[in-house]
């Protein structure tokens, strides 16, 4: 037994470990609080590259999975997000109406309205209820699996957590999301529909006509997409938030605390960034005809 | 000893109420409804004594409230005023009346929907924040040791973070607020130059008086305690081990949403249904 045999092998240069790369080194030269919000930040889009790569490579397997938790998600939270956008949206529309009557415009209101609100109101509030209600359901159910230490569980026995748990649940939530943005649309006409006819009598052949002649394509594949992009990173987040949780009760109200602040604080921001990307290449998708 | 034992009469049980029973989700939506009244009234009830016995305690809350969730907060609502700020400069471009720009921000955005976005952050920030911290005392039978050491928990533990939620909440509001004008005017006056810096502010200010300051405030307020109230409520009842905290603290933010949105819908019809408050048109 010489010495040598007591040198770690990373410090030989013969097998480098996980965190030993160019990137990894640069990062730790970061002040600590900056290197916090960094680590999280890259533990996400690991986990959404990881999914992304078992989804696509492996597509056959979790489709049963995806379709169970859609089909609980939709029956647990399908009535409080009509009510949420009902609510939202009849406001706004007795707001608006009130000011386009007064100016004696009321056959703009249905069409300004409603393409303010494919690109501002629906999507926002689409995508708080989804953080706010699956997605912190979400963060639950993770974070209660890792707190029982149930994902260590599954990985002693060869089980991938990430395959068997994230992957379902990232792909149900896309794609309620998604599905959930033409919907929110038909919820968005209706109130605002009762709104026009509520305060300033307008008939409401007149006010789909109108509506109609002036929404374009563009609009609503943007708004499916758009919600998309949302469903992919409330899944992320919450998701990355519940397999990240510690510290029992405490730690796991707190999980899910986080896992809402962060996917609204990357949501808005998403947003800002989506409404400037998308108005910046179709300048004149407001305009009317 | 067989004889004592049938002298003895059998000791007849009194009657013990039996404690009264947390509606699960099992029960009906009006039992839960009941229940979170009932909660309600004894916090208020609580808050005489709050303030007599515990006062430092309020305050602590209050400095607490503003200091963890001020950039949060105010950071939201800056980023909400610049997607409306862009968003809207496109729409009313397109037919023609830009120079209403700073319209958008003085009566869409005070009559509702910087209370809404208000809400829905506080709920997400403050609201899931208390459902954790409370139940995860209710977990681990604080509450209950907090009561057997004569402390009274609920105007301990819930009238004073309400008390302290009334002195901070019209502040940030008020400072949510201004913070959102200014993300507008930096937005459409600075980057994107659709009116000019005298152009948004007359407009601004044209568009909105005392009357919908004191409006907004108080909706403003409102939605922001009755946050409080419903994930105070939330978190004091949890039980189930952590698993129960996780489920409450994501039913405490469905309700908080689904409340913020029908608070409006009935507060914009009392304030503004009868009487648009405006400076044209009549």
């Amino acid at each position: 037994m010489s010495s040598s045999s007591h040198v770690r092998p990373a410090a030989t240069g013969l097998r480098p470990g996980p965190y030993d790369g160019r990137a990894s080194r640069v990062v730790a030269h970061f002040p600590a609080r900056l290197r916090g919000g960094l680590k999280v930040a890259g533990g996400m889009a690991d986990l959404l590259v990881k999914v992304v790569h078992s989804a696509v490579r492996h597509p056959r397997g979790y489709w049963a999975a995806v379709a169970d938790d859609m089909y609980l998600t939709m029956r647990q939270a399908s009535a409080p997000i009509a009510a949420a956008i009902f609510g939202f949206l009849i406001f706004t529309s007795i707001l608006t109406v009130q000011f386009f009557a007064m100016a004696g415009a009321t056959q703009l209101f249905g069409p300004v309205l409603f393409v303010q609100s494919m690109r501002t109101f629906t999507v926002w509030i689409v995508s708080m209820v989804v953080a706010g209600v699956i997605g912190s359901a979400l963060t639950a159910d993770i974070g209660a699996r890792k707190v029982r230490e149930e994902i260590d569980a599954m990985q002693v026995m060869g089980v991938d957590p990430i395959r068997d748990l994230a992957v379902p649940r990232i792909v149900s939530l896309t794609l309620i999301t998604t599905m959930l943005a033409v919907p929110a649309l038909l919820v968005t006409m209706l109130s605002m529909q009762v709104g026009a006819d509520y305060v300033a009598g307008q008939p409401s052949a007149h006010f789909h006509s109108n509506l109609f002649a002036n929404i374009s394509p563009v609009d609503v594949v943007a708004v499916v997409v758009n919600c998309f992009l949302v469903g992919l990173l409330v899944g992320t987040v919450c998701c990355y938030k519940g397999l990240t949780a510690s510290g029992g009760s405490i730690g796991l109200g707190r999980a899910v605390n986080q896992a809402v602040v962060t996917s609204f604080v990357a949501v808005w921001i998403l947003q800002l960034a989506f409404n400037a990307l998308l108005l910046g290449f179709f300048p004149n998708l407001g305009a009317f005809r | 000893m067989t004889a004592l034992d049938e002298t003895v009469p059998a000791p007849v049980a009194t009657p013990v109420p039996a404690p009264r029973q947390t509606p699960t989700s099992r029960n009906g939506v009006l039992d839960r409804l009941g229940h979170f009244i009932e909660f309600t009234l004894s916090v208020l009830r609580g808050m005489p004594v709050a303030l007599r016995l515990y006062p430092t305690e309020v305050l602590r809350h209050a400095s607490l409230l503003f200091r963890e969730n001020v950039v949060v907060v105010l950071g939201m609502l800056f980023v909400m005023g610049a997607v409306l700020g862009l968003t809207t400069t496109f729409l009313l471009e397109s037919i023609g009346i830009d120079s209403y720009i700073a319209a958008v921000s003085a009566i869409g955005g005070m009559r509702g929907i910087i209370q809404v976005v208000f809400g829905w952050v506080v709920a997400a920030k403050v609201g899931c924040g208390i459902v954790a911290e409370l139940g995860a005392m209710r977990i681990s039978e604080e509450i209950d040791a907090m009561e057997v050491m004569g402390i009274r928990s609920i105007p301990y533990l819930v009238s004073t973070r309400v008390l302290a939620g009334a002195l901070v909440m019209p502040l940030l509001f008020v400072t949510a607020m201004s913070v959102n004008f200014m993300a507008a005017y930096l937005f459409n006056v600075q980057l994107l130059g659709t009116v000019s810096s005298g152009g948004f502010s007359y407009v601004l200010y044209l568009f909105q008086n005392l009357r919908d300051f004191v409006l907004a405030t108080v909706w403003g307020t409102s939605i922001g305690l009755s946050i409080l109230l419903v994930s105070s409520y939330f978190g004091y009842h949890a039980k189930g081990g952590p698993v129960g905290v996780g489920r409450n603290t994501a039913q405490s933010m469905l309700v908080n949403l689904v409340l913020v949105s029908l608070v409006g819908m009935c507060l914009v019809q009392l304030f503004y249904g009868s009487n648009p408050n405006a400076p044209i048109g009549n």
